[in-house]
C-alpha cells in the first residue's frame, strides 16, 4: 500500500506519526477497512502490526477501540463513540412514512425533479423540541411534473415569454449550473422564482420558473423514462 | 483510464432463492456501458464475486470488459447485505489501485470528462431529511466518526473518479468501517447512502480533496448527451412491460448498429427474454 494514512486530519507516512497523532477515529475506520496492518507493515509498523493480528475485528463495542489504542501505545480510547437519538429516529421513521420515499430493491432514486431551492425544514420531536436539518432543501413537484403525470401536456399554463436561452436545438444545452430561489406555493409554482444558470460556452442566463417548466416539458418528451434517470433518450432504436 | 463495473451477488441471494440472473434491461446497459468506455480508449475490468464471475462467463459475454477480477467477498466480511446493498462497491474499490474511475452498469459514460487532481462524482444531491437524516440517526456499536461536516451535500456515486490512493483509502475504511460497525436495522435506504454517498462527500471535504461533478443537481433533468443513468427508470420498467420493451428494443439496435462484433451479444440477451 504505497499512500499516506490520514490521522488526525494529517496525512502520515510512518507508524510513528501515526502515533504521535493518534487519532481513535481513523484508526478504526482503517483497521476495520482493513488495510491498517498490510500499510503498517510496509511502513515501519511490523510489530504494530503483529499485535493488531491478535485482535479480533468482530470485537464489541468500546473493547475494540481500547484495543486498537493500546496496540499503538496509547493508554485507552479517549474518543467519544457514537451516539445515536431515539426521538430522532423515530420523527425521521414517521417522516418517511408520510412521504413514501420510493426506493427500489438496489436503491434510492428521485421521487421528483431535482429542482431545489434555499429553504428550510424543520419539524417537533419529544417534548415540543424543534430541530432543523441542514441546508434543508427538499424535491417538490413542478408545473410539467403534474402535467406530464395527468397525461395532459397542456401549454396553458406556461407564460407567454418566448424561450430566450437559445435559437437552436435542446441539443446544444451542457454544463448548466444554477438554483432557484424563491418562494414555492403547493403545487410547483415558484412566485418571483428565478433561475440564474451559466451556459458552458460561456454568458449567462436567467430563465423564470416557467421557462424552466417549459425546458423539462421539452426534455420529457425526448423520453418518457427520463423522469426517473437521465439520458435515457440517448439509447434510440 | 482504468475503469471498473462492479457486480456483488450477495444482496441478490439475501433477498432471493434460486440463480443468481440480471435482468435484460440491465444487461444491455451492461454491455453498452463498458462498450462505451471501451471505445474511448479506456480499459474496464468487473469486479465481482464468485457466483458473478460464473454468471457472466457462463453467459458468454465477458468479452465486453477487458478482464474480470474476483476481488469482492462472497459474504461482504460480514456486513448485512439488505442494509448495504452497494456494499460491495466499497470492497471492489479497495482492492482497485487509483487511479481509478467506478461508474455502475446502469451508467453510461458517452463522452468522458478531463481526469485530474479532482474527485469528480456524477452530481451532488440535496439533503432531504428522510433520505439523509443527521448522523445521529444511526445505530452503530462503538463506532467513532471523525469530525466531519454534517452540511457538505451528498454525492451521487453512480459515477466516482478518485484521483489518488491517499483519498481513496481513508474513504473505503470509513465506508466499511460504518458498515461493519451498524446494528441490525430494517432501514434499506439511508444507511447505505451515507455509507457510499454522504461519507464521500464528508472524506472530501475532511481530508480537502477538490470535488467536480458530471453534472448539476438542479439541472440534471435538462437536455445533455454525454451521461445516461438508468437509475429510478428500472424500477418502472419492472412496472410497466411496454416500456421495459421499448428501451430493450432501443439497446438492442444500437449495440448492433454502433458495435457490430458484440452483436452476439445481443443474442444472448435476447434469448435470455425468452
Amino acid at each position: 500500500m504505497n499512500c499516506s494514512l490520514w490521522i488526525n486530519g494529517k496525512k502520515v507516512s510512518s507508524a510513528d506519526e501515526i502515533i504521535e497523532n493518534y487519532d481513535a477515529a481513523s484508526v478504526r475506520g482503517y483497521f476495520l477497512g482493513g488495510c491498517l496492518c498490510r500499510w503498517l507493515r510496509s511502513h515501519g509498523g511490523e510489530e504494530i502490526a503483529n499485535k493488531l493480528d491478535r485482535i479480533d475485528p468482530a470485537m464489541c463495542g468500546d473493547k475494540l477501540n481500547d484495543a486498537l489504542a493500546v496496540a499503538f501505545g496509547q493508554k485507552r480510547c479517549t474518543a467519544q463513540t457514537h451516539k445515536w437519538d431515539v426521538r430522532l429516529i423515530r420523527a425521521v421513521d414517521a417522516m418517511r412514512g408520510a412521504n413514501s420515499v420510493p426506493s427500489s430493491a438496489l436503491g434510492s432514486y428521485p421521487k421528483g425533479s431535482f429542482g431545489s431551492f434555499g429553504g428550510s425544514w424543520s419539524g417537533k420531536y419529544g417534548s415540543g423540541t424543534s430541530f432543523r436539518f441542514g441546508s434543508g432543501s427538499y424535491a417538490h413537484r413542478w408545473e410539467w411534473e403534474w402535467e406530464y403525470e395527468l397525461g395532459s401536456f397542456r401549454k396553458g399554463s406556461f407564460s407567454a415569454n418566448s424561450f430566450r436561452l437559445t435559437a437552436g436545438s435542446f441539443g446544444s444545452f451542457s454544463g448548466l449550473s444554477g438554483s432557484f430561489r424563491g418562494s414555492y406555493t403547493g403545487f410547483g409554482s415558484f412566485v418571483n422564482g428565478s433561475f440564474r444558470g451559466v451556459l458552458s460556452t460561456g454568458g449567462s442566463f436567467v430563465m423564470t420558473a416557467d421557462e424552466y417548466d417549459e425546458i423539462m416539458y421539452r426534455c420529457l418528451g425526448m423520453c418518457p423514462l427520463n423522469r426517473y434517470g437521465y439520458g435515457i433518450h440517448l439509447i434510440h432504436g | 483510464m482504468n475503469g471498473i463495473h462492479i457486480v456483488s451477488t450477495a444482496p441478490f441471494f439475501a433477498a432471493k432463492n434460486g440463480a443468481f440472473s440480471v435482468e435484460d434491461f440491465d444487461l444491455y446497459c451492461t454491455v453498452l456501458s463498458a462498450l462505451v468506455w471501451r471505445r474511448q480508449g479506456h480499459t474496464i475490468t468487473l469486479c465481482t464475486d464468485r457466483a458473478g464471475a460464473e454468471y457472466y462467463t457462463g453467459l458468454g459475454i465477458e468479452k465486453i470488459w477487458n478482464n474480470i477480477r474476483v476481488c469482492i467477498p462472497d459474504d461482504l466480511e460480514g456486513i448485512e447485505p439488505r442494509t448495504y446493498w452497494a456494499g460491495g462497491k466499497l470492497f471492489a474499490l479497495r482492492e482497485t489501485p487509483a487511479p481509478v474511475v467506478m461508474f455502475d452498469t446502469d451508467f453510461i459514460v458517452w463522452n468522458a470528462p478531463q481526469f485530474g487532481d479532482e474527485l469528480i462524482a456524477a452530481h451532488r444531491e440535496d439533503m432531504y431529511p428522510d433520505i439523509y437524516p443527521p448522523p445521529a440517526y444511526f445505530r452503530l456499536n462503538g463506532h467513532i466518526l471523525p469530525p466531519f461536516s454534517e452540511n457538505v451535500l451528498p454525492l451521487n456515486t453512480a459515477f466516482l473518479y478518485i484521483p489518488n490512493e491517499d483519498f481513496k483509502s481513508f474513504y473505503v475504511s470509513q465506508s466499511i468501517a460504518f458498515m461493519k460497525s451498524t446494528l441490525p436495522t430494517d432501514d434499506r435506504l439511508c444507511y447505505m447512502v451515507f455509507a457510499e454517498q454522504r461519507l464521500a462527500a464528508m472524506c472530501a471535504e475532511y481530508t480537502g480533496t477538490p470535488v467536480k461533478t458530471l453534472l448539476d443537481k438542479d439541472s440534471l433533468f435538462f437536455p445533455q448527451d454525454n451521461f445516461t443513468h438508468l437509475w429510478g427508470a428500472k424500477q418502472k420498467m419492472r412496472d410497466e412491460p411496454a416500456l421495459r420493451k421499448q428501451l430493450c428494443n432501443n439497446f438492442d439496435a444500437q449495440l448492433r448498429t454502433q458495435f457490430p462484433e458484440y452483436s452476439y451479444c445481443a443474442d444472448i440477451i435476447k434469448a435470455q427474454e425468452n
